[in-house]
């Protein structure tokens, strides 16, 4: 990040090769569409690029990645409220082509889809994106108590969701 | 072990981290838990971006790879939107006068000004915060504008006596003039500071803000007026610092809004 930030070509390249794929994952659970993903991942990485100069070295660099590349879904949400109350038609919606998931079981982001927004991101990411309690605390603008509360929420609604049922 | 228990790192055990003992022992035990770990277990849906989006991004990257030179310190900004607010209390105090000051004995004095310089310490602090992504939350934003005033109309109502007033309103209102006067540079100069960063909640900063500038004038406010009144104090002097921090939310709101339509591309535009 710090030779990103001195203006060093490859390793700009690097972060974009490393973080696009999480970041891709995290667009893609609230959206369920890939061109719309990719469309924000871009955008993602301009403001990225414009904020560079706001990450202290020395600080973890997902929870502030994260905290951008939220501002864009939040932005790209409104953004389509918007679009919805002038009633522009919607464009055909292109699927995430779904891997098979293990028999019996939904894959995880079919899993997490029925939760709530906040629920579902926090989930997001600490499994997918691989964040701690307090890198999502950071990611989120939330304390680690809050987060931890929300997770404790998702998991219970789960539990209820998953084939079976509660033990 | 409870069910609960295990949950704070169950993300953690469905990426492959090593689970301990006793967690293996309740799943083994606790089919919901078994169940949801198999659950978290699973493939991420979604495929990676194509690698020619890739490419268009590091391109676009490549094209503005300026070198850039990272924000100082938050100290730094604490600092600077502190000398913001004394360089209006202080220009303030000057123009106005010192009667209130002098009004207030030694216990009043040490208390109103104790908590007003409490207030503006912890506001610069999370407002240094707050214009870095990602930075450490010590407290949420609307449960510190609240605490703001939930500590200081109780404390100004125990300090202050009632005295009667009969030109109750007319008073009030130059002294809440007085207050939004002082506030609105303070507010302006602070927003120059925030602006270095990137505020991601333009809201919350802008309550944040205005409640920073409100303070500063209520500090004035309480070097100038030497009435004394408990209900003049709590519904101008305080109102004004009301009126500055709901100003500072519209005013981060109609931002946010702003800066929401500007900053995404149209269908078309994509």
């Amino acid at each position: 990040m710090v030779r990103y930030q001195n203006g060093d070509a490859a390793a700009a390249d690097e972060l974009v090769t490393r973080l696009s794929g999480r970041l891709h994952v995290f667009f893609a659970s609230q959206l369920g569409n890939r061109a719309q993903a990719d469309d924000m991942l871009q955008e993602a990485w301009l403001r990225l690029h414009q904020a560079r100069h706001t990450y202290r070295p020395g600080e973890p660099v997902l929870p502030w990645i994260y905290a951008i590349a939220r501002r864009v879904r939040v932005d790209y949400f409104r953004r389509r409220v918007r679009l919805e109350r002038r009633e522009i038609p919607t464009t055909e919606i292109q699927q995430v082509a779904q891997p098979a998931p293990a028999p019996g079981l939904p894959s995880f982001l079919e899993l997490v889809a029925p939760l709530p927004e906040s629920q579902r991101e926090v989930l997001v990411l600490l499994k997918v994106n691989g964040l701690s309690l307090e890198e999502v605390a950071r990611a989120t603008s939330s304390t680690v108590g809050s987060v931890k509360q929300k997770v404790h929420r998702a998991y219970d609604r789960l539990r209820g969701l998953l084939p079976g049922g509660r033990s | 072990m409870t069910c609960r228990g295990i949950e704070d790192s169950l993300a953690l055990y469905a990426a492959g981290a090593a689970i301990p003992p006793e967690v293996s022992a309740h799943i083994a035990g606790c089919e919901s838990c078994r169940r949801l770990l198999a659950a978290m277990r699973q493939a991420d849906a979604a495929e990676p971006p194509s690698p020619d989006r890739l490419r268009q991004i590091q391109a676009q990257l490549r094209a503005d790879l300026k070198p850039v030179k990272p924000l100082p310190p938050a100290r730094v900004f604490v600092l600077a939107l502190l000398l913001i607010a004394a360089a209006a209390v202080a220009i303030g105090a000057a123009h106005l006068g010192i009667a209130g000051w002098e009004a207030l004995g030694t216990l009043r004095r040490s208390v109103v000004f104790a908590v007003l310089a409490a207030g503006l310490g912890l506001l610069s602090v999370l407002l240094s915060r707050v214009m870095v992504p990602g930075s450490r939350v010590l407290l949420d934003s609307r449960v510190a504008v609240a605490g703001v005033f939930a500590i200081l109309a109780p404390i100004f109502a125990i300090l202050f006596d009632f005295h009667a007033e009969p030109t109750f309103v007319a008073t009030g209102l130059v002294c809440l003039t007085i207050g939004i006067e002082c506030a609105l540079p303070v507010a302006a100069f602070s927003w120059l500071i925030l602006r270095q960063g990137m505020v991601l909640q333009p809201t919350a900063a802008g309550a944040l803000t205005g409640l920073l500038a409100g303070l500063s004038g209520v500090t004035v406010l309480e070097i100038f007026c030497p009435n004394p009144d408990r209900y003049h104090i709590l519904v101008w002097h305080i109102g004004a610092a009301m009126v500055s921090t709901i100003a500072g939310a519209a005013v981060g709101w109609l931002a946010d809004s702003l800066l929401t339509h500007k900053s995404i591309p149209s269908d078309g535009d994509v």
